[in-house]
């Protein structure tokens, strides 16, 4: 056991999970890192008191009825269930997808004490990930239902042990399939393939919380009754314990409540005893040479090498046709790699290049149901029947601004250009070998970023046309919003990429998921749409007015960055050391 | 030709890691740069490819400074790092486009060029695969022929035996003495004293950011005894500065 403590220390000090922030930040300025870690206390506490407040408003709603009860079973239910769905993600990515893998093998350790070790390290991020929405509400609750001194305790213990179960199952279920599935051999494509059910299942979680919290008073007591139920009818009948876990929380008789912990750590233990009896013939038998990847050896034919190496075709042509010096070649041959590169690599391809199409979907689709209950959206709905239905042209400015924000926000997310230098990790000192500007390098990479972010917005162009018969008018204006919506988190990515790019890491997620630069692009973008939303609602902006904030204003920001850019690039690339 | 004249680095301003440093790699010759873990090999090697700007001084590479000039003196060398790991998500044929397209190669010859290399190297049957299921050498060999596609007249290398087998070691000696006898340049680090021995035409040996000998075997010979082995020259210099 102690053997799998150091391991499991070793993993957690040596693993990216637990930093944030730029090699910067790691190395040289104390108050960056004081920042970088006070911006994430903050998000933490933000995340927090929104679930905090989210148990506040349920009690003040359940508690006159009586159901006040409900509550700790609802969260418990949930958090077994995200502990459970998050668990499959986390045991895939720390048993089995963790670069550690190779080097613990070899070691004189037995199966077991690594089994143990990685379950410590996954359970260890589970706690982490679910403290801020699970802990909150339920010591809002404990307050404000007047429980006694000795549920705090409880909760504590019963929140530590609850998700050893659904872990336990969870871990399991991935040594199975990584045992016997032959897709899992490919690991790029399990894990692109894995990593986006497991995106698209927790922006449906997040949607349908946020459609839960937009409901009249008493739809929702009823409703969230049904809910409540639902939940922990599916997470008792699938997981053993989930029912002790409620009751212990919700029984007022203290020995009942030590009991039920009991037999919840009884079950609990026999999960783990089980996981290791069978994770020992499962285990080893399926890590082995995961990391060993495919390959043909087939030899080229003359012809396809020929082809293949041909250049970038369409530029070669021009070359040919023009007889001038190849660097348009070289541009788009950049492009083309930094492309490859993302779409191959499945963190990049899940956070970079699926966002900008998923993004559009989750916005829109509520937008789009006629039934949205969400009163923002109703408003928003109206504005859209002014237009569309009356001809209302006093209805067009607020809707130019409110795509121009979403437009924005789509393509802060996508991380492509706040993260551009970050992903070359510690392939960063090719760039400075290459025989080409730092500029051209930059401009290339911004260029993927573009265009990807564009192809998410002529989606959600396509979409909104289809379902939404908007004049043609409306539909050029928002176009006229695209530039400055591409450009500016784009250029401001890649000027906090400058001064704070992350290189130093070791596993990819660590460049685009664990990059603070990513965020400020997100924080920053939402505040840009933010003000310019405000901007147009507050000062009742007619139509030219509203193009000029919405499109004048961003591309005139836009050029402030372009400007800042071209100036910092050559200096600062040259100041990062490679 | 590679020269450097007076070069200096520092990475906290306190301990240089090079400190001015002169050498200069003729036409026509191959160079082995040789010394201790941490001597500075590869700050040099990275002042000179342009990854690092040295604090003091200037290198020429092919007559183009590094600092002032880059683009002209990197479109100069061939550059095979210590680390082989690029792109691990790209097909060898992928990047060698790439680098076909970077260094602003003919399409027309590229394709002449890669099978020589790859027949020579022995990795003509992997140009189809990705980089992430070749081995270390193999690696090796693919940034070999990136390095080279291009025709550079001036080659640096650092420790570019390191994971190739037999016969692709033996290969690239073979290369690099060809390059050399075409009137070129070959400028590589090694740890491997016997490869030094045999291919170099001057050895240069780094400790502690000076170097510390430069010149053939036999004029390193005339400071040591007659019959001195590269290797217990290299010894005596390095544990005379460690004593």
């Amino acid at each position: 056991m102690k053997n799998a403590w150091l391991l499991a220390l070793t993993i957690i000090r040596g693993s990216s999970f637990f930093s944030f922030g730029s090699d910067a930040q790691h190395e040289k300025s104390k108050w960056r890192k004081i920042g970088s870690t006070f911006l994430v206390v903050l998000l933490f506490g933000y995340l927090a008191g929104i679930s905090g407040a989210s148990a506040f408003a349920l009690f003040s709603i359940l508690s006159p009825l009586g159901l006040a009860a409900l509550i700790p079973g609802l969260y418990i239910s949930s958090g077994i269930m995200i502990t459970f769905i998050f668990g499959l993600m986390y045991a895939l990515s720390v048993f089995y997808y963790s670069s550690d893998v190779d080097r613990i093998l070899p070691l004189p350790l037995k199966p077991e004490t690594v089994i143990i070790a990685k379950l410590i390290v996954t359970v260890s991020y589970i706690y982490l990930f679910t403290a801020s929405f699970i802990l909150p509400p339920l010591l809002v609750y404990g307050v404000l239902n007047h429980t006694g001194w000795l549920y705090f305790p409880t909760l504590i213990t019963t929140y530590l042990i609850m998700p050893v179960i659904p872990l336990a199952i969870a871990v399991f279920l991935i040594m199975i399939v990584m045992r016997f599935a032959p897709l899992t051999r490919n690991k790029d494509r399990f894990k692109a393939i894995s990593g986006t059910i497991l995106l698209i299942l927790s922006l449906a979680f997040s949607y349908t919380v946020s459609n839960l919290g937009s409901l009249p008073k008493a739809d929702l007591a009823l409703l969230f009754a049904q809910r409540a139920d639902q939940i922990a009818t599916l997470t008792a009948s699938a997981f053993p314990g989930a029912v002790l876990a409620v009751q212990i929380m919700t029984t007022s008789d203290p020995l009942d409540a030590f009991m039920r912990l009991l037999s919840l750590i009884g079950l609990s233990t026999l999960a783990i005893w089980l996981l290791l009896k069978f994770g020992k013939a499962l285990y080893f038998k399926g890590v082995i040479g995961l990391s060993t990847a495919v390959s043909r050896r087939k030899a080229l034919s003359k012809t396809a090498l020929g082809q293949q190496l041909g250049g970038f075709t369409a530029v070669k042509d021009l070359h040919q046709a023009t007889g001038k010096h190849n660097q348009l070649a070289a541009f788009w041959t950049y492009a083309l790699k930094d492309w490859r590169v993302l779409y191959r690599t499945p963190i990049f391809m899940i956070n970079n290049v699926a966002m900008n199409f998923l993004w559009p979907l989750f916005l829109g689709l509520p937008l789009l149901s006629a039934g949205s209950s969400d009163p923002d959206l109703q408003q928003l709905n109206q504005f859209i029947n002014r237009l569309v239905i009356d001809g209302d042209i006093q209805a067009a400015p607020i809707l130019l601004a409110v795509v121009f924000g979403l437009a924005i926000f789509v393509n802060g997310t996508n991380g492509i250009a706040s993260s551009a230098l970050s992903r070359e990790g510690s392939q960063f000192y090719i760039m400075k070998i290459l025989p080409m500007s730092y500029t051209r390098q930059i401009a290339a990479k911004l260029v993927v970023g573009i265009l990807l972010g564009l192809s998410g917005l002529t989606l959600s162009f396509v979409m909104i046309y289809y379902f939404i018969p908007l004049p043609i008018w409306f539909m050029g204006l928002c176009l006229l919003t695209f530039p400055g919506a591409l450009l500016l988190p784009n250029l401001a990515g890649i000027i906090f990429e400058l001064y704070w790019p992350k290189l130093h890491w070791d596993n990819e997620q660590k460049a685009v998921k664990q990059n603070m630069n990513v965020v400020y692009v997100i924080l920053g973008s939402m505040v840009v749409a933010g003000i310019l939303i405000a901007a147009v609602a507050i000062l009742k902006l007619n139509l030219l007015s509203t193009i000029a904030v919405i499109v004048v204003v961003p591309l005139l920001l836009t050029s402030g960055l372009l400007m800042v850019a071209r100036r910092l690039i050559p200096r600062k690339m040259r100041e990062i050391p490679g | 030709m590679i020269e450097i004249r007076g070069v200096s680095k520092s990475y906290n301003s306190k301990i240089k890691a090079v400190d001015g440093i002169d050498l200069k790699v003729n036409p026509g010759e191959i160079v082995g740069f040789l010394g201790p873990n941490g001597a500075g090999k590869t700050t040099t090697i990275k002042m000179i490819t342009g990854i690092l700007d040295p604090d003091q001084g200037t290198i020429l590479v092919n007559g183009h400074d590094i600092v002032r000039d880059p683009i002209l003196a990197k479109q100069s060398f061939g550059f095979v790092p210590d680390d082989p790991n690029i792109f691990p998500r790209l097909k060898a044929i992928e990047y060698l486009r790439f680098m076909g397209d970077i260094y602003q190669v003919d399409p027309a010859v590229r394709s002449e060029r890669v099978s020589k290399l790859a027949a020579r190297l022995g990795l003509t049957e992997a140009l189809g695969d990705r980089i992430q299921s070749f081995s270390h050498g193999m690696r090796q060999k693919l940034i070999i022929i990136g390095a080279l596609i291009h025709q550079p007249a001036v080659w640096i290398l650092d420790e570019p035996m390191t994971g190739l087998d037999p016969k692709a070691a033996f290969e690239l000696k073979v290369m690099m003495r060809e390059h050399a006898d075409a009137g070129k340049t070959v400028f590589f680090s090694t740890h491997v004293l016997d490869v030094a021995e045999k291919i170099c035409d001057r050895v240069a040996i780094i400790d502690h950011g000076h170097i510390r000998a430069l010149g053939t075997l036999t004029e390193l010979r005339s400071h040591f005894a007659a019959d001195a082995t590269l290797e217990s020259i290299f010894l005596d210099l390095v544990e005379d500065q460690q004593s």
